[in-house]
């Protein structure tokens, strides 16, 4: 073990550091959630959150359909998520593992999807979703979504099942494994962590997505949470702490599916491949 | 493969028959068939408010019985893109509220139906509120309200000032000043940004028809007029005076005001109304309006119409509706939640809320001197055009850019982008 | 025990397999099988984007507007002869450039230092590790709506700090030289911690025997940076800036939210710049002719990348 001095407390402080800036901006949320108007506009925000209001919380969330929009969110992120990881997989497997004709097109062209901003292929999608019938669901969404973050997802794996060496597949090929086999039980697993981050980012793409969600859903039961936050900005005021409220509730989830998923991004390579 | 002349034959007729039979289906409201039309409106998404409102309307039934509504709330700031982008698609909700510049915009476009049936069978109830929705001789729309912008101040504070109400601009900059010393609450709030471009359109249009001046006359932009130069100018002046909110954005500064931080802002009735009741009574009794402190009387409006889809599948019913909302009881409804705001009718007002908002009648004295901000001869072009002049406006607050010299810029981009 | 070669990744480019030529696995199926693979990704793609995109490009032609868009008449380049001619939009180009550059730099660098902080064992480094990730699984509109606050100018909390220690009050969002900083600083804050998620998972795959046979060879922490870590992550970094660089010239809600474009005009990049032209101009034409020249910004990138790529794996393969 390394027993630098200065090393390690170089290590804390920088630590430290990036962490307060990463967390100052909740804690502020947070602090701002529990100031009563008139210390916000005032007489000035205490730079301690008012503990004791955390009382009213609850009554102020009850007042809003939280829960639907919530799960909303959920199904949204789920669906994009599972979706995107299951086309991705084959993708990136098969841009990373052949050579094949077609294939430099098709790299370019996951690529350039990523750049259309979504403001010019809005009114198109609608058209074509209106004709479908695919509007005001949450299944048009996943649709829609998906389509931009497959990409991110083919472009992580892809990074990661080339850092898998051929010859452990070669290995169970050997053995006797079929195709769709090396890929679901052999690759996959060994990219277990890049699944895992991969999947985190679908599920935040779908669950932070506004536009979208916001021109192809006419239910106020289908609001997502991002609308619903956004609905708090009203036509003439904002109330910043019942916004920040709503905010702190609808991050919470986001933050606990990365919480379970981050067990997996860490445990490594495990234990099994090429022996000797 | 040959069809037979006699199976292309019952090909056509029954082709024909479902085509008769889905006409007849899409005849509203006659065979009492249970009909739904959506009312689309960001106002049901003010919380509490927004509710009420909704109840206001809920029981709707038709003249039949048989029509229900359905509310389609969508938050303010998205409500326009995307109803823009329903409509271009050719669907949309069947009834739905716009505000001025984007009225002006689907009804050059054709998206609106013309409502002057409606107008006819209840014209007589109705007053002078609903005459701007006369488009090239077609009336596309009714008054579902019309809110007007006064001078709001807060009478406590002017007294602690010992200042009187302003009737012009100069005594305005003086009152300003004064509270700003006397009281440490600021003199004037007002929005600085094109981050709130909407908004501010509004508030500027009161600085530039106060100083008589206009974004187009007979035809031509005017940007660089010398009654706008001198809007501009006066604008600048009490930014720079220390004595007005800098960067602070419209819900920040309402807020200041409702908590009695502030003497004059030019605003309107809706932003009164939610002031008002978010703001402790003591402070709110103190709210007043008073007409704007310029040569020229003219106050703006943001209406608010109530307008009906072509592509809707029951226009007959959604017509019902827009007729049902302008008869006395729903407007007394309507009224009641919306507060002193001018109505396609003349609501009484009632005395509790005379006592309870003096402000009340004072607001609604000036709607009668009103107009947009849509520019004449170049409607659709309307948010562009405010949008040049307030960017030249931006230029002269934080970039120290002389006035004449922003808006002749503002003038020549115009020009070229509308060449 | 693996030995070193074994487990030597392989390169990007480097393919075991040529369809079509002699294979271990042979038949019809191989060369239908990379096919089968790729198509589910390449027609989703094709229908959800990149018709609209054609769609987009042939609206470009034309004079349509938003809420008539059906209704347009061809004008073949006028409007893209007009876009050259306007100085707002190269000024948007430029500042879609600076944005990026400065987002990416921060986010990556800022991304890769914490995921090499994280990357020893330490106690709380689970909660550590959970924290920072917050600012990304913050919605945008939320973390759009906090630094607005924050940035107030008159009640924020950081002019509140600044004019504590005498530095006085900085319009963070209405003052043009700062509105640029500010939505990077927000940018970055909310994406830093994507950065430092994959490149902890690509650390995080480096056997410690190449840890243990560093410090052996009697290196130190920098050293073993530079001579273990560095050179696994590389890959990783590369694509994760690649990713950065395409989402900043794509990223419209944290921007918009924060300063709708202004003040001046001072932060508004390409995408902004269509969305003004397309909802607030109403000109859809126009804002495709913007939209397809941002389309050529990022097929200029990915050539980019990619010809380095080629040109890296080929001195490698030497």
């Amino acid at each position: 073990m390394r027993t630098f001095r200065p090393s390690t407390a170089l290590r804390s402080l920088g630590l430290i550091a990036i962490l307060a800036v990463a967390v100052f901006p909740v804690y502020w949320m947070i602090n701002t959630a529990l100031s009563a108007d008139s210390e916000l506009f005032n007489t000035g925000q205490d730079l301690y959150p008012h503990i004791e209001r955390v009382g009213e919380i609850p009554e102020f969330l009850s007042g809003i359909p939280i829960g639907r929009w919530l799960w909303n969110s959920a199904v949204i992120a789920l669906g994009t998520t599972v979706l995107s990881l299951l086309i991705a997989v084959h993708a990136a497997y098969a841009l990373s593992r052949y050579r094949f004709f077609g294939k430099g097109i098709a790299g370019v062209l996951l690529f350039t999807t990523q750049m259309m901003p979504q403001a010019l292929i809005l009114v198109p999608l609608f058209a074509l979703f209106s004709t479908l019938g695919l509007l005001n669901n949450l299944g048009g969404l996943v649709l829609a979504n998906t389509a931009f973050v497959m990409p991110v997802g083919v472009f992580i794996l892809k990074g990661a099942i080339d850092g898998v060496p051929f010859e452990i597949e070669e290995a169970a090929r050997v053995d006797g494994a079929s195709r769709f086999g090396i890929l679901s039980l052999v690759v996959l697993p060994l990219i277990g962590p890049s699944v895992a981050a991969a999947a985190v980012i679908c599920f935040f793409d779908g669950w932070n997505e506004f536009m979208f969600a916001n021109v192809f859903i006419r239910d106020q039961a289908l609001w997502p949470a991002s609308i619903g936050l956004s609905s708090f900005i009203g036509q003439f005021y904002t109330p910043i702490n019942g916004v920040m409220i709503a905010a702190l509730a609808f991050a919470l989830p986001a933050v606990v599916f990365f919480l379970l998923m981050q067990r997996r991004i860490v445990s490594g390579l495990t234990a099994g491949s090429v022996k000797g | 493969m040959r069809i037979s002349r006699k199976s292309f034959a019952v090909a056509i007729a029954s082709a024909g028959a479902l085509a008769l039979t889905s006409c007849a289906a899409a005849t509203p409201t006659d065979d009492g068939a249970p009909v739904s039309i959506t009312f689309a409106n960001w106002e049901f998404t003010n919380g509490e408010a927004g509710e009420r409102l909704w109840e206001q309307v809920a029981d709707y039934t038709g003249p039949d019985g048989n029509v229900t509504l359905v509310k389609e709330a969508t938050a303010f700031t998205s409500f326009s893109d995307k109803l823009n982008t329903e409509l271009g698609a050719g669907g949309g909700p069947d009834v739905f509220l716009v505000q001025d510049a984007q009225f002006n915009s689907l009804a050059r476009a054709g998206l609106l139906e013309p409502l002057d049936d409606v107008y006819e069978r209840v014209a007589d109830g109705l007053n002078a509120s609903n005459d701007d929705a006369v488009i090239d001789g077609v009336r596309y729309g009714l008054n579902w309200e019309r809110p007007n912008y006064a001078m709001l101040y807060n009478a406590a504070l002017l007294e602690q000032a010992q200042v009187e109400v302003p009737t012009t601009f100069q005594e305005l900059l003086q009152a300003a000043e004064a509270i700003q010393s006397a009281t440490g609450a600021q003199g004037f709030a007002g929005r600085t940004s094109t981050t709130e471009l909407d908004g501010w359109a509004l508030e500027m249009g009161n600085w530039v028809f106060g100083h008589g001046g206009a974004l187009a006359v007979d035809g031509e932009v005017t940007l660089n007029s010398a009654e706008n130069v001198a809007a501009l100018e006066s604008f600048a002046e009490l930014y720079r005076s220390g004595a007005m909110t800098v960067g602070d954005d419209s819900s920040t500064f309402r807020t200041k005001f409702g908590q009695g931080q502030i003497g004059f802002m030019f605003d309107n009735a809706g932003a009164i109304v939610s002031m008002a009741s978010n703001a402790d009574p003591s402070i709110s009794s103190q709210f007043h309006a008073a007409p704007l402190p310029f040569e020229t009387p003219t106050v703006v409006a943001n209406p608010t119409w109530i307008v009906v889809n072509p592509h809707g599948k029951h226009i007959e019913a959604a017509k019902d509706f827009v007729e049902w909302v302008v008869n006395p009881t729903a407007q007394q409804r309507i009224s009641s939640v919306q507060g002193a705001i001018r109505f396609a009718t003349d609501v009484e007002l009632t005395d509790e809320f005379i006592a309870a908002n003096p402000w009340g009648l004072e607001l609604l004295a000036l709607s009668d001197d009103s107009r947009t901000t849509v520019v004449p001869g170049f409607e659709e072009d309307t948010k562009a055009l405010w949008r040049e002049f307030l960017t030249a406006a931006e230029a002269v607050l934080v970039g120290g850019a002389d006035v004449q010299d922003a808006l002749d810029q503002a003038q020549t981009i115009v020009e070229q982008d509308l060449g | 025990m693996q030995t070193l070669t074994s487990m030597t990744p392989v390169r990007a480019g480097y393919t075991k397999q040529s369809v079509g030529g002699r294979t271990r696995i042979g038949g019809f199926t191989a060369l239908l099988w990379p096919y089968l693979l790729i198509v589910p990704s390449i027609a989703y793609l094709v229908v959800m984007l990149l018709i609209p995109l054609v769609q987009g490009a042939a609206l470009s032609l034309t004079d349509t507007r938003l809420i008539n868009p059906s209704g347009g008449r061809f004008v073949g380049l006028d409007n893209y002869t007009r876009l050259i001619e306007q100085p707002l939009f190269w000024q948007s180009v430029g500042t879609t450039l600076v944005y990026t550059a400065f987002t990416v730099l921060f986010a990556v660098g800022i991304g890769t230092i914490a995921a090499l902080l994280l990357n020893r064992p330490f106690r709380g480094r689970t909660a550590v590790r959970s924290m920072m990730a917050l600012p990304w699984a913050l919605p945008t509109v939320a973390t759009a709506l906090v630094f607005s606050w924050m940035f107030n100018l008159s009640n924020g909390v950081l002019n509140r700090g600044s004019q504590a220690l005498g530095l006085g009050q900085i319009g963070w969002l209405t003052d043009p030289r700062w509105g640029l900083v500010s939505v990077t600083m927000a940018s970055v804050w909310a994406v830093f911690p994507l950065v430092m998620l994959v490149v902890l998972a690509a650390m995080q795959s480096i056997p410690e025997e190449l840890y243990e046979a560093a410090s052996l060879d009697g290196a130190n922490a920098w050293q073993s940076f530079r001579a273990v870590t560095w050179p696994h992550i590389t890959p990783t970094v590369r694509v994760v800036a690649l990713l950065m660089t395409i989402w900043s010239i794509r990223r419209f809600e944290i921007i918009f939210l924060l300063t709708g474009g202004g003040p001046n005009n001072s932060t508004t990049t390409l995408v902004v710049n269509v969305y003004r032209e397309a909802f607030q101009d109403e000109q859809l034409g126009r804002a495709a002719a913007i939209g397809v020249f941002g389309l050529l910004l990022s097929l200029v990138v990915t050539f980019v990348y990619f010809a380095a790529e080629r040109r890296r794996t080929k001195r490698e393969a030497h």
